[in-house]
């Protein structure tokens, strides 16, 4: 009897449920889609060194899903909460006809867990096939063949999911249960609750909070436009972006409607054509008491975009994010290995002028001999894989001894800032080669120097945005850079500066600055640290434990040039790069992040749609009088109709329509800065992460506006009012 | 007058005919409104009274579209209601009929003027023309200085006031009031009850007011007194007799049918 009683609810009050059936599917979706597409079981088949970045991203979803457990069960609670209110009244009615609470309890429980039951079969049948998807995404992000795909299922997932699911269920039956036994029959004629309209004082305020909304946004926007284009800004001027958006986006909602209505009140033709002035007054009354959820919607919803935006274009773009270290124009192993002359060794005695001068001759000397015998004859051994190397000296100084001036007054701020930032990121950051040595490198690969043998050039990296800025300035301030070594203080004047990718056998994978400057310059300065850079490009399909032997080739090099000397602690620091394992463990991390961000930003959307519908719903219920009203003084039900979609979308686009707007600011400094390091394609993701905001939104408009009309409105064939 | 329409040429506005309203089925089957007949002339200003479950509410639903009759006919100013499709209905209750209802229900986002502009946007009326009567109605009944208030700024009587212009402004052929005093004060009713007189004698206006209130009663002009869905009395108010002895008499046929409340108290003029 009872579960014909629940059966028969269920069905009749199916529209009640569907919100609450659509939160609890799509939960139980993304819960089990996330944790099956980066189980290790999806992993297993794959090898190398991918693998434990993949375990370390199982880790990481794994805790991941056991905070979002908690936030779906809040969800599905609130959604519960919804349904119960809206079922108040039948409830009393069962106990005012006598079914004891027991019963009552045992029948919403039946129904409950009938609705939870379908929720989690159609959320598993769904969420293998976007866990397939999922992994496929997953594979593609980590450069794995596609060939090696298989059937992703893990029995761990389901369980977990299963697990989640009763917990969820559970909770939700002691939430029914106190529920119901706080429920006095009295509430069945609680008054409905109405809608106030906002007071003088505010609609007067709302002027004036209209414009200062508009100003501070205005300001949050150019300032991120400016960041786009000075990124080493942004440590000082983001926050302060995000700070006066958040402010604009509050005062925004609390002052738009207030400031429409005054506006539409001042063409009175259109204030009062048809029904306008009741559309606007319900409109501005909604905001005025929901303005504070609305914006937190709108942030929440940009954020989201953001977030979603960068973790679509680092998961699609993670070839190209990787794809500069497998061409074959590129060293990718570097070793850089720096002398201080001033000082003797084993004495500690500092060198003078003269004694530094042979020092670097014999250090020359030795190293050109053993590098011609060690290195050099490896070309092509399959021991190493090494393809080809080069050897490069070059010139250091400490930051201390380096110091920038305008030709014509002083270095703007915005320069010496990034300045600053520079030395502080980079520790040597300032190279000197010579240009002979430069134009030997150069030729070694088959390329000639834009520049002549008199020329002063400073060179930078394209990937490094600092680059930028600073031959920004130097071209721009005509600066100077001056470098003291020993007793001499040397100031150069740049006559080309060039951020080209093209003199890569002069930069080095980091991206320092280098000045090319000509060999009768460089004999006149008192050089004291120089240092070596031997340059490696291996095979693309060079073995992992090649590595060792490599860095071992090095410091038996470093050896055998001490013992040459007869220095033999004058071994040099060697700094070993190898930029391609660096590389692909940094696009790695940003993958794994990136999928974290998708899983985050999915759970938000549902999050606010869910609240957003609920909360709406819950409005249309309490104010369903004010339908009434108009319906009983002769308005038609389809003006009705078009009356509560008019609201819905108000409520449910406003936010994310402001959302664009932000994020399309938003968009202009991410394309900017993905733009300053010479990739692209930012565009296709922010589309991708808005037409998957909009797509999930829309589900929830649609079936809200459903709820709403069916809330507000009589069912057509009684045209009781 | 119009009650025997045609000699006088003065055709009834609201006109009922048989009409009988059953509700449930077969053994369940309860007879609300059982063969009524009864005519509205223009300018009446007709009370219905009964006990409860006389059929009162029935009647007035019946008479504004928004329950359909079992049998007989309801014509208002010439249009069978039977005939109306339901976005007619609508249309019909904008233009043809006025209400007042017990707890007002004026919307609280908008002012007064605004409130009783909504039939008048609902029927298609220009705003300058809207203005304008809103502003003259107003003034006629007294209620020009709550136009820029919102309701929960007015009193329950101020309230009222303003749902009776909202009533009155879009001309409809009749208005019905279904208790329109239920929820007011002794002096607020009087207000409201003067109201509606003017309404009735300024404006033209003609009423129809569901009430079990004697002494709201004793404002109208003709009273039908309806027992068990059927109609059990009938009272004129003659031109000359003073509004007490009208009360009297009313309270004289409520003691006849048996209204426990009249029994214990009935002198409450």
């Amino acid at each position: 009897m009872l579960f014909k009683l629940s059966y028969r609810n269920m069905r009749r009050s199916l529209r009640d449920y569907a919100l609450y059936f659509l939160t609890l599917t799509l939960s139980v979706v993304l819960f089990y889609m996330f944790r099956t597409a980066t189980s290790q079981e999806a992993f297993s088949a794959y090898s190398g060194n991918i693998v434990w970045m993949l375990i370390g991203m199982t880790d990481i979803m794994k805790i991941l899903s056991r905070f979002l457990v908690a936030v779906f069960g809040f969800l599905i609670l609130y959604a519960n909460r919804f349904m119960f209110k809206r079922r108040k009244c039948e409830i009393g009615l069962y106990l005012v006809l006598g079914m004891k609470p027991r019963q009552l309890a045992r029948m919403l429980a039946l129904e409950i867990l009938f609705i939870n039951l379908n929720a989690l079969v159609l959320g598993l049948i769904l969420g293998t096939f976007g866990s397939q998807g999922l992994s496929l995404l997953v594979m593609r992000a980590f450069l794995i063949d596609l060939s090696q795909f298989r059937f992703v299922f893990s029995p761990q997932s389901l369980v977990a999911t299963i697990i989640a699911y009763l917990v969820i269920s559970l909770l939700v039956l002691v939430f029914i249960a106190i529920q119901l036994s706080r429920l006095k029959l009295i509430d069945l004629i609680r008054p409905e609750r109405r809608l106030r309209h906002p007071g003088k004082l505010r609609s007067a305020l709302s002027v004036l909070g209209f414009i200062a909304a508009i100003l501070i946004l205005a300001q949050a926007y150019s300032l991120i436009l400016s960041l786009a284009r000075m990124p080493l800004q942004i440590p000082h001027d983001f926050p302060k972006a995000i700070v006066l958006g958040i402010i604009g986006t509050y005062l925004l909602f609390a002052s738009l409607t207030g400031f429409l209505l005054r506006l539409a009140q001042l063409v009175k033709p259109f204030y009062y054509r048809r029904l306008n002035y009741f559309t606007l007054r319900q409109i501005a009354a909604r905001m005025s008491s929901f303005w504070l959820s609305l914006a937190t919607t709108a942030l929440l919803l940009f954020f989201t975009l953001s977030i979603l935006s960068v973790s679509f274009f680092f998961i699609r773009e993670s070839n190209r994010l990787l794809a500069p270290y497998s061409t074959d124009k590129k060293f990718d192993i570097e070793a850089w290995i720096a002398y201080d002359l001033s000082i003797e060794p084993d004495s500690g005695r500092i060198l003078n002028k003269q004694e530094v001068r042979s020092l670097s001759l014999r250090l020359e000397d030795s190293y050109r001999r053993n590098y011609a015998a060690q290195i050099a004859p490896l070309q092509g051994d399959t021991r190493y894989g090494i393809v080809t190397s080069s050897l490069t000296k070059f010139y250091f100084f400490d930051e201390g001894d380096l110091g920038l001036s305008a030709a014509q007054g002083q270095v703007s701020d915005h320069i010496r800032r990034t300045w600053e930032d520079l030395k502080n990121t980079n520790g040597q950051l300032f190279l000197l080669i010579s240009a002979g040595e430069a134009a030997k490198a150069l030729e070694q690969q088959g390329l000639t120097p834009a520049w002549s043998d008199t020329e002063t050039v400073l060179l930078g990296h394209p990937l490094v945005p600092a680059a930028h800025e600073i031959a920004g300035g130097m071209r721009s301030e005509a600066l100077a850079l001056t470098v003291k070594s020993g007793h001499s203080a040397t100031t150069l004047k740049f006559d080309q500066v060039l951020v080209d990718d093209n003199f890569w056998p002069l930069l080095g994978m980091q991206g320092r600055l280098l000045a090319v400057v000509p060999d009768e310059l460089i004999a006149g300065m008192e050089l004291q640290q120089q240092g070596y850079r031997i340059a490696l490009q291996r095979q693309p399909e060079a073995e992992a434990d090649h590595m060792g032997a490599i860095q071992n080739l090095f410091y038996d090099l470093q050896e055998d040039i001490g013992r040459d000397l007869d220095l033999p602690s004058f071994t040099g620091m060697l700094d070993y790069i190898d930029s391609k394992a660096e590389l692909e463990a940094n696009a790695g991390v940003k993958v794994m992040l990136s999928f974290v961000g998708l899983y985050i930003c999915l759970t938000f959307i549902l999050i606010t749609a869910t609240i957003l519908a609920l909360q709406h719903l819950s409005e249309i219920s309490d104010n369903r009088i004010r339908y009434r009203i108009l319906s009983q003084i002769g308005a038609r039900r389809g003006y009705l109709r078009r009356q509560i979609i008019t609201e819905t979308v108000l409520y449910f686009y406003l936010p994310l329509v402001v959302a664009t707007l932000h994020s399309v600011f938003a968009f202009r400094f991410f394309s900017g800065l993905i733009e300053l390091v010479g990739l692209s394609g930012y565009l296709r993701s922010t589309t991708l992460a808005t037409l998957v905001v909009i797509a999930v939104y829309s589900l929830y408009f649609i079936l809200t506006v459903f709820s709403a009309t069916h809330l507000a409105l009589p069912a057509r064939k009684d045209e009781k009012i | 007058m119009c009650l025997d329409a045609d000699e006088s040429g003065n055709a009834p506005l609201l006109e009922i005919r048989g009409l009988t309203k059953v509700y449930g089925r077969q053994a369940a089957r309860t007879r609300a409104l059982d063969n009524v007949f009864f005519t509205v002339c223009p300018g009446e200003f007709l009370g219905i009274m009964g006990p409860s479950g006389s059929g009162k509410t029935t009647l007035l639903n019946l008479i504004s579209t928004i329950d359909r009759p079992t049998e007989g006919t309801v014509t208002v100013g010439g249009t069978d209601l039977k005939s109306l499709k339901p976005s007619q209905a609508a249309d019909f209750r904008s233009r043809r009929l006025g209400f007042i209802f017990q707890d007002y229900n004026l919307l609280t986002t908008l002012t007064g003027f605004e409130n009783i502009m909504l039939p008048l946007s609902l029927a298609g009326v220009r705003q300058a023309e809207a203005a304008v009567r809103i502003r003259k109605v107003a003034e006629v009944l007294g209620v020009a200085d709550l136009l820029d208030r919102f309701p929960d700024q007015m009193s329950r009587g101020e309230a009222q006031r303003v749902a009776a212009c909202r009533a009155v402004v879009g001309r409809p052929d009749i208005i019905l009031a279904d208790e329109p005093t239920g929820a007011l004060d002794s002096v607020s009713s009087r207000q409201l009850l003067e109201l509606l007189q003017s309404m009735r004698t300024e404006l033209g206006a003609t009423l129809l007011m569901v009430t079990h209130d004697p002494m709201a009663a004793s404002y109208c002009s003709r009273i039908l007194f309806l027992k068990d869905g059927s109609l059990y009395h009938e009272l004129k108010r003659e031109d000359t007799a003073s509004r007490e002895i009208f009360y009297g008499q009313i309270i004289d046929v409520l003691r006849d049918l048996g209204d426990p409340g009249v029994l214990k108290d009935g002198s409450h003029v």
